[in-house]
């Protein structure tokens, strides 16, 4: 019910539709006007013009309505059929225009109040919007303030988790550096090593309770002390030693690091012991502030050392008299049996016919084994003497030694020895030399194991060696004895001849190692044999 | 060999000894031979009153090395350091082929070295090189 004058009201607020209705309105009272007498009131109807224009947009149209109205009343006194009395005519028609106006007044004033009002209504819509709007901005401020703290939230977790882990991590390095640091300390005192330190004018500043120990002292009696005169202050025998002079002061007067292992460190009881220390400068930022000490006791290795060295002398002497007695029973030996030699030969020369046959054969026997110890105990004598003996190297013309060799060879029947090439001069010991040629052309000789054939002599040049060589082309030596003939006793045919003593080779071979050679040999069974050993050249 | 001064063998092997007689009594050199059994010996028949007399001091030496009471080398010492005895050569004869006994040897003067053979025979030849090369140089004499 209430929207009806709404809509009318709305409608009426349109220009064009309040100007035809309020024109209809006016000419139709208007009319009526006119259509009757004067004496009726038809001015009255004019109030509706103005009640209309109350709903006019504005609200000057109400003095508007009133003007029209009180003109068409006006103009409807003159128009309209004359009827009653004037002074009623004239009343009725002013009081219609009182009316008018005075419904105006009161329209104009009723705009008005409505006016302020809607305009209150708008300003307090405004002030709504504004604070909507402030509402909308201050909620966008809030999400973002929520955005900004939830990022800063997430980041300080991220930091406090970073932060957690190198906690972690530190107390983690910290343990190791702990276990590390006993560790060494436990290395450090276990391995008996005492370790201290010293500034610049020697006042100790930290001691390894080994260290401190070794001397008998607390740590807490060595730190703030000068350590020379608490430790250091005597030589071994026992006379002073003034600091100017210590090893360990050195190191933090002039910057070098000192191992010195002659002198004594002064326990607290007073009795000293062998130290062996180091004594090294300690940088700090590149300033000398002191020095650092190690140091040990050596008791046991000086003890475990002269004990040594009375070993290394007994052991001397023993050798030296050893070598003599090789040296002296071999020669003993060989006087008796000198002896038995010569009396079994007079044996065999005197009464060899009457042992007869039988008895001729054991003799015969006897001399060749009394003959072989004879050559056994001269070529240990040799053998002995190679190397025991300083022997004078001289220039030695190799190739008139060789000949001279040859001669003094017992004859070899059909075996032919020569020298092919020429043969050089060598700095060597002459009889060494002279040896190693008999052994190797005889031993060739005795063991040719044929009836014809030849020993060569002969000597290649090669890089910082003479290269001497000795081949025949007899029996050879089959190649599982190549290792075997250069040692002693190894005569592989001993039975053959008395002389055959297997020193030979093994002196050979001793000899030529002593001056700095080597000897080898090849060969091929029932083919050749060939001996090879070198001399360095002298530069 | 030259003279008539006798020659001293100072040998405590008695075969080597008797050896060395019988080589010079089947040469047929006639030479008087002295033995001495060691160095000390040698020596007291050297300076003793014996040898003093003429035509008694010998003029040549055959010495051993190795010997009981006093050796060959100690022997030789003395007597290369005795101004009359000095003059006297010595020829060493030994079973010792070492030439540490060699140089030590030749160093104290000897006259020959030579070493004892391993066969008995061998003796008449080294008894008449010896008398061939004696005939030869000529002997200091010695007063």
């Amino acid at each position: 019910m209430r929207t009806k004058p709404l809509e009318l009201k709305s409608w009426l607020r349109e220009y064009r539709w309040f100007m035809l209705l309020e024109g209809l309105l006016a000419a139709s009272i208007f009319f009526v006007d006119l259509s009757m007498e004067l004496g009726v009131a038809g001015g009255v109807l004019y109030v509706s013009l103005v009640l209309v224009a109350l709903c006019a947009r504005q609200k000057r149209y109400i003095w508007g309505a009133a003007l029209l109205g009180t003109t068409l009343t006006v103009l409807g006194y003159w128009l309209s059929p004359p009827g009653g009395e004037f002074w009623k005519v004239a009343v009725n028609r002013s009081l219609s225009i009182l009316l008018i106006w005075g419904t105006a007044i009161f329209c104009y004033l009723f705009k008005l109040n409505e006016e302020g009002l809607e305009e209150v209504h708008v300003q307090l819509e405004q002030q709504f919007k504004k604070l909507a709007k402030k509402d909308a901005e201050l909620e966008f401020a809030n999400r973002q303030l929520e955005g900004k703290i939830t990022e800063r939230t997430q980041k300080l977790q991220a930091t406090n988790l970073f932060l957690e882990q190198e906690v972690r991590k530190n107390i983690q390095a910290q343990k190791e550096l702990q276990n590390t640091h006993l560790r060494l300390t436990t290395i450090v005192n276990a391995a008996g090593v005492g370790v201290y330190g010293l500034d610049l004018d020697g006042i100790t500043t930290f001691s390894n309770s080994s260290g401190a120990a070794m001397m008998g002292y607390g740590i807490e009696e060595m730190v703030g002390k000068n350590q020379h005169e608490l430790v250091h202050h005597s030589r071994p025998d026992g006379s002073p030693y003034p600091k100017e002079e210590c090893f360990i002061y050195s190191a933090f007067t002039l910057g070098a690091s000192y191992r010195v292992r002659d002198e004594v460190f002064w326990r607290k009881d007073g009795t000293s012991f062998p130290a062996e220390y180091i004594s090294s400068p300690l940088y700090e930022d590149g300033v000398l502030v002191g020095a650092v000490v190690t140091f040990k006791d050596i008791s046991a290795q000086k003890h475990i050392e002269r004990e040594r060295e009375t070993l290394l002398s007994d052991l001397e002497s023993m050798n030296v008299e050893l070598k003599s007695f090789a040296y002296v029973v071999s020669h003993d030996l060989k006087e008796p049996l000198r002896g038995i030699i010569y009396n079994s030969k007079w044996l065999t020369q005197d009464y060899g016919e009457t042992l007869g046959e039988k008895g001729k054969e054991y003799l015969e026997r006897l001399n060749h084994n009394t003959e072989r110890m004879y050559h056994l105990i001269n070529g240990l004598l040799q053998f002995s003497e190679v190397g025991n003996i300083r022997e004078l190297s001289t220039p030695v013309r190799s190739g008139s030694l060789v000949e001279g060799v040859i001669r003094c060879l017992p004859p070899a029947g059909d075996i032919e020895i020569e020298i092919q090439g020429p043969m050089p001069e060598v700095v060597y010991p002459p009889i060494r030399l002279e040896q190693v040629f008999q052994n190797l052309i005889a031993n060739g000789i005795k063991h040719f194991g044929k009836q014809k054939g030849k020993v060569v002599v002969s000597c290649a040049d090669i890089e910082g060696f003479w290269l001497f060589e000795v081949w025949d082309n007899g029996q050879g030596i089959r190649p599982q004895h190549f290792d075997k003939i250069f040692e002693m006793f190894q005569s592989l045919d001993r039975r053959k001849s008395s002389d055959s003593t297997g020193i030979g080779l093994a002196l050979v071979k001793k000899i030529v190692e002593q001056n700095g050679g080597k000897i080898q040999v090849e060969s091929e069974f029932g083919s050749f044999t060939r001996f090879r050993f070198t001399v360095p050249k002298v530069v | 060999m030259r003279n008539g001064s006798p020659l001293l063998i100072v040998e405590d092997n008695e075969t080597d000894v008797m050896c060395l007689k019988q080589a010079f009594e089947k040469t047929g050199i006639g030479k008087t031979i002295i033995t001495a059994s060691n160095g000390e010996e040698a020596l007291a028949y050297l300076k003793g009153d014996l040898a003093g007399q003429d035509g008694r001091i010998p003029n040549l030496i055959l010495l051993d090395l190795n010997m009981p009471v006093m050796n060959g080398f100690e022997f030789l010492k003395v007597i290369k350091s005795d101004a009359r005895l000095k003059a006297i050569p010595v020829v060493i004869l030994t079973s010792s082929t070492s030439s540490v006994d060699m140089n030590d040897s030749y160093c104290n003067s000897v006259a020959g070295y030579i070493e004892k053979p391993m066969d008995p025979e061998e003796y008449l030849n080294i008894v008449r090189v010896l008398d061939q090369y004696w005939s030869l140089s000529y002997l200091p004499t010695i007063n």
